[in-house]
């Protein structure tokens, strides 16, 4: 690590500890109230409270579980329909109206008509969270594709290459870190999706214990439940980032 | 000599808002087999247009354009180099063969032959991203070339090039092509180019494009292109052609 990167985490560092450490003296000396804004001594008991009784592995794998899945599904369906759609321009021309809708859409909106629909259960949560990821992910890697380098299609026109092969050989290739960058809007959305169902529907996740804690008004489980929620997407988004770093090589 | 490309009363008029765009007016022209024409005519003049007719990526408004073989091989060389920075310098040479799905052992050791002849031989596994401009401008012909093309199209090919490299680049292209005896259309704005490169100038007018002249070049063989350039009969031409393009200053 080079002198500068560790001064910048070395005072990284400093600003969590001092904003810690000022939250606890002002909760100690009653300057804010702790049992509305809890304290970091509170929030770490709480924490190790639900390390015992060993919730909170299972709320952490439940949360995990339902972004994973939300976000696969998301991404193959979007990745088709994309394909399908530069594939028939006639296809994507009807569809264009409707996806800029649909992407301006506040997908909370439909959270009471999904579990209507799919029942209060853990496919209700996937649901919402597909519908937060996909239509973007569409967006994001269409563009990608409509806008591959008109000389190089030339090119492979000029060797009479199919439009399969133009799609395989030179769109999907050439697009890769288009694919990857949306793929990391994707998450985060997904994200997004699975607590906004989570506060819908659901008997555990990282989404219920806030919801739960607001509803007891137990402050030191809502604000436990959101530093987790912080760990766990920061955790996601450098998983993607070293995947990115291996795999997209070009310039 | 036999006559490969035959183009009669050809005409393109491209349709936009509320006129009609006359890009080229009733061209004919025979190209003969192994023979280089450079086509000269300033810029926006349409010779673009023509090149994408005879590659058969559009379609005429009216005339023909017919070869004396059935469903020959084309290649157009283009602007850009246009590689593909995620396969290697062998890949993207052999791309062509590949698309056409005429790759074959034999076909890739004659690539691989031409990229050591011109240079390239260290950089065969290397990605383009690695080469300079005139280097990657060597990559694209010989992948024009490796599908040996009935009739190879070169649409400013060296125009990204600065000066020096632009010279011994399109030196080392003729002298391939020469090798190769392929046939040749070049399309270019620099007389000097055109002069050096081809057997044949054609001079085109402004829009729409005619045929204004053509001039059978009868420089002394095996010269290269720099000796070419002190010929007296070099300047004359170049004075010629100057005036037919009639370019006001």
């Amino acid at each position: 690590m080079s002198k500068y990167k560790i001064k910048v985490l070395c005072i990284q560092v400093i600003a969590v500890l001092a904003l810690l450490i000022l939250w606890e003296i002002a909760a100690e000396t009653g300057l804010i109230n702790s049992f509305i804004f809890s304290s970091p001594s509170k929030i770490f008991t709480t924490l190790v409270d639900l390390l015992k009784s060993g919730e909170l592995f299972n709320h952490i794998l439940v949360t995990f579980k339902e972004v994973f899945v939300a976000f696969f599904i998301g991404t193959i369906i979007a990745f088709v329909i994309s394909i399908i759609m530069y594939l028939n321009k006639f296809i994507a021309d009807i569809l264009d109206p409707f996806l800029t809708m649909l992407n301006s859409l506040p997908k909370v909106a439909l959270g009471p008509i999904i579990i209507i629909w799919t029942g209060a259960n853990q496919k209700s949560i996937i649901v919402m969270a597909l519908l937060t990821n996909i239509i973007i992910s569409i967006i994001t890697i269409y563009n990608g594709f409509i806008h591959t380098d008109e000389l190089k299609i030339k090119l492979f026109n000029t060797f009479k290459a199919t439009k399969y092969q133009i799609l395989t050989k030179l769109v999907i290739p050439a697009n890769l870190s288009t694919i990857v960058s949306s793929l990391k809007i994707n998450i985060s959305l997904t994200f997004i999706g699975v607590i906004m169902g989570e506060f819908l529907v659901s008997k555990s996740g990282i989404g219920y214990i806030i919801l739960y804690g607001t509803q007891v008004f137990n402050l030191n489980l809502v604000i436990t439940g959101i530093l987790i929620l912080v760990l766990m997407s920061y955790v996601i988004y450098k998983l993607i980032t070293v995947l990115e770093r291996k795999y997209i090589t070009n310039d | 000599m036999n006559c490969l490309l035959s183009i009669k009363n050809l005409n393109k008029t491209f349709d936009s808002k509320d006129e009609k765009i006359c890009a080229i007016e009733d061209i004919s022209l025979d190209i003969n087999e192994g023979e280089i024409i450079g086509i000269v005519g300033t810029s926006g003049c349409g010779k673009s247009t023509l090149l994408n007719i005879i590659a058969g990526l559009i379609k005429q408004t009216s005339g023909t354009c017919t070869f004396s073989k059935d469903s020959p091989k084309i290649s157009y060389m283009l602007q850009s180099d246009a590689l593909l920075p995620w396969k290697t310098v062998l890949e993207n040479a052999t791309l062509g063969l590949d698309l056409m799905h005429i790759k074959t052992e034999e076909s890739v050791k004659e690539v691989k032959k031409m990229l050591k002849e011109y240079g390239l031989k260290d950089f065969i596994d290397k990605k383009p991203a690695s080469l300079s401009g005139g280097m990657k401008q060597r990559v694209a012909l010989i992948r024009s070339l490796a599908i040996k093309p009935d009739i190879l199209l070169l649409d400013e090919p060296f125009s990204a090039l600065d000066y020096y490299t632009r010279l011994t680049i399109s030196n080392d292209v003729q002298r391939l092509i020469k090798k190769t005896k392929t046939t040749t259309i070049i399309i270019t704005h620099d007389i000097a180019e055109a002069l050096c490169f081809a057997d044949r100038v054609v001079v085109l007018s402004s829009r729409p494009s005619k045929v204004k002249n053509i001039y059978d070049l009868k420089f002394p063989k095996n010269l290269n292109f720099i000796e070419k350039r002190t010929l007296p009969e070099f300047n004359n031409m170049y004075n010629v052609i100057w005036r037919d393009l009639d370019v006001k200053i």
